[in-house]
């Protein structure tokens, strides 16, 4: 408990030195280069008090969260399928690892051209985004399952349906856990990309927007949103892996 | 004690084990050439309810004669069949307990679970109805009943052996493979597991083969002892009745005896091997 403690105090003391020199840096600067962590508290009320910065992180959270969740929801299967079926793998390696390599951030026009500037452009470019992460860490997981497992299995009447539900997944969600926690990163970093064009709300939005009329501190308060929305997600998908799905994550290290 | 067993598992049933019989096995791995075959022109017979134990030197295919017993692997040639029948594809019938000790077992279920794991299948594949008694006579049998609950990372070695021995008897196989099980213990553990492994064998039946590298262990438990040569074109060099009665006093001359000569026959055939 002690120990608990004190690691605390470290963070919080950690924190605290970086905006005391963020604050003495920012002194001799002009508030359009760097606003001080000053300027850019009293910038957060006021985005707050008008409403804005709610509808901003609600709106984004909502497009992060469902492409983060459509993206896996597809990679999963196909990456379950690709790690364990040699003649799958064939099949999907060529695309899996062409589309893989190419950004998100290209893409953003074509989505626009052909799924309109609604939600479903954004979504669905967040979703590419993670989608393959998921996918080859899924994929990389499946093929790894130790064969004495898989071959133990069948030896006591487990058919191919039994193996794909009751080994190859539940063996896999270690990889799957930490695949989709490395997507959700790549979701935050898609998001601003997908509010940058054809967007009227959201973080990204703000931050765009800002820029034109020199509000650096806006920027800086969209910023924070993200780091700070991030970190709480990484913290509650933790907390969910510790939790509800502990069983299946004995593998996993403590990080 | 669990009296109402819808299969066979209770003390006065045995199960039937099976004969198993190689006939002309040889085999190779992907586009070997035909001198690089594992094995050749292995031929041989375990007896139903026989203990037959395989030792060698290593790299010999004394695992890789399981594994076709067990279907995950088919012979280039030749054939392996229980009790007449040609094996194709693995089957509950054969159940193997291998040597990792950590892979086997399922770690998101605890001791009970995998014990009752195989036994769904077996009973679903067999149309009969599952039964969980069957699961606790199988925790106290092999003496796990203050560990059911826990899950596989919270036990030993010696325990998650006798997990995977339990989860595989559960489904009442004819021919029990056992694949150097206790190579990875401690050699208290080990002496525990095989005199288990034995009491089991004499009480429920069944045909055991049995792969080891460690010799005295193969005169414990064995009735026979198949040697085989060292690899490429391995098979059998020689297959010794050891006609002592059980339990083995192995400070007995004739255990020592026996022992030896194995020793020898793979002392030389791993001389053979370096050309000495």
């Amino acid at each position: 408990m002690r120990k608990v403690f004190l690691n605390t105090l470290i963070g919080f003391s950690s924190v605290c030195i970086v905006i005391l020199i963020w604050h003495f840096a920012a002194k001799g600067m002009h508030p359009i280069l760097l606003p001080g962590p000053i300027a850019v508290g009293y910038a957060l009320i006021e985005l707050a008090q008008s409403g804005m910065l709610w509808d901003a992180i609600e709106i984004s959270l909502a497009r992060v969260f469902s492409g983060w969740l459509l993206g896996s929801s597809i990679a999963i299967p196909l990456g379950l399928i690709a790690g364990t079926s040699i003649s799958a793998r064939a099949a999907l390696d060529p695309f899996i690892h062409f589309f893989r390599f190419v950004p998100a951030l290209a893409l953003v026009s074509l989505f626009i051209l052909w799924f309109g500037i609604g939600e479903l452009a954004k979504v669905s470019l967040i979703a590419f985004a993670v989608g393959f992460v998921t996918l080859v860490t899924t994929a990389s997981g499946a093929s790894s399952i130790d064969i004495d497992k898989l071959n133990g299995a069948r030896s006591l009447g487990a058919n191919r349906i039994d193996l794909f539900f009751q080994i190859i997944f539940p063996a896999t969600l270690p990889s799957i856990f930490v695949g989709m926690r490395l997507a959700l990163a790549n979701a935050f970093l898609v998001i601003v990309a997908a509010e940058a064009l054809a967007a009227q709300e959201g973080i990204g939005f703000l931050i765009w927007n800002a820029r034109t009329f020199f509000r650096t501190d806006f920027i800086f308060v969209g910023i924070m949103c993200f780091g700070g929305l991030g970190f709480i997600c990484d913290r509650l998908w933790n907390l969910f892996g510790k939790t509800i799905i502990s069983k299946y994550l004995t593998k996993l290290g403590d990080y | 004690m669990v009296s109402d067993l819808t299969n066979t598992e209770n003390k006065t049933n045995k199960v039937v084990g099976s004969e198993v019989d190689f006939k002309e096995i040889a085999l190779k791995y992907g586009d070997a050439n035909e001198s690089d075959f594992v094995i050749q022109s292995l031929s041989t017979t375990v007896k139903p309810n026989e203990f037959f134990v395989i030792v060698g030197p290593s790299g010999c295919g004394k695992t890789t004669l399981l594994r076709l017993v067990a279907g995950f692997l088919e012979p280039s040639s030749g054939e392996v069949s229980v009790d007449g029948k040609i094996v194709d594809g693995p089957g509950s019938d054969r159940a193997m307990v291998f040597q990792n000790v950590d892979g086997p077992l399922l770690e998101w279920l605890n001791v009970r679970q995998n014990i009752a794991f195989g036994l769904k299948f077996h009973s679903r594949n067999n149309n009969l109805p599952f039964n969980s008694k069957v699961v606790d006579y199988w925790l106290e049998t092999v003496g796990l009943e203050s560990a059911a609950e826990k899950f596989p990372h919270e036990l030993s070695g010696g325990m998650k052996q006798r997990v995977q021995i339990a989860r595989i008897l559960a489904v009442n196989p004819q021919v029990v493979l056992l694949d150097e099980p206790f190579a990875a213990l401690d050699a208290q553990s080990r002496r525990l597991l095989q005199r288990q492994v034995s009491d089991l064998w004499m009480s429920k039946g069944g045909t055991y083969i049995y792969v080891t590298h460690d010799i005295r262990e193969a005169v414990i438990l064995g009735e026979r002892v198949g040697v085989m040569k060292a690899g490429p074109k391995s098979g059998f060099l020689n297959i010794h009745e050891i006609d002592l009665p059980y339990p083995r006093d192995e400070y007995s001359l004739e255990f020592s005896n026996i022992t030896r000569i194995i020793e020898e026959e793979i002392v030389n055939e791993v001389n053979k091997l370096r050309g000495l």
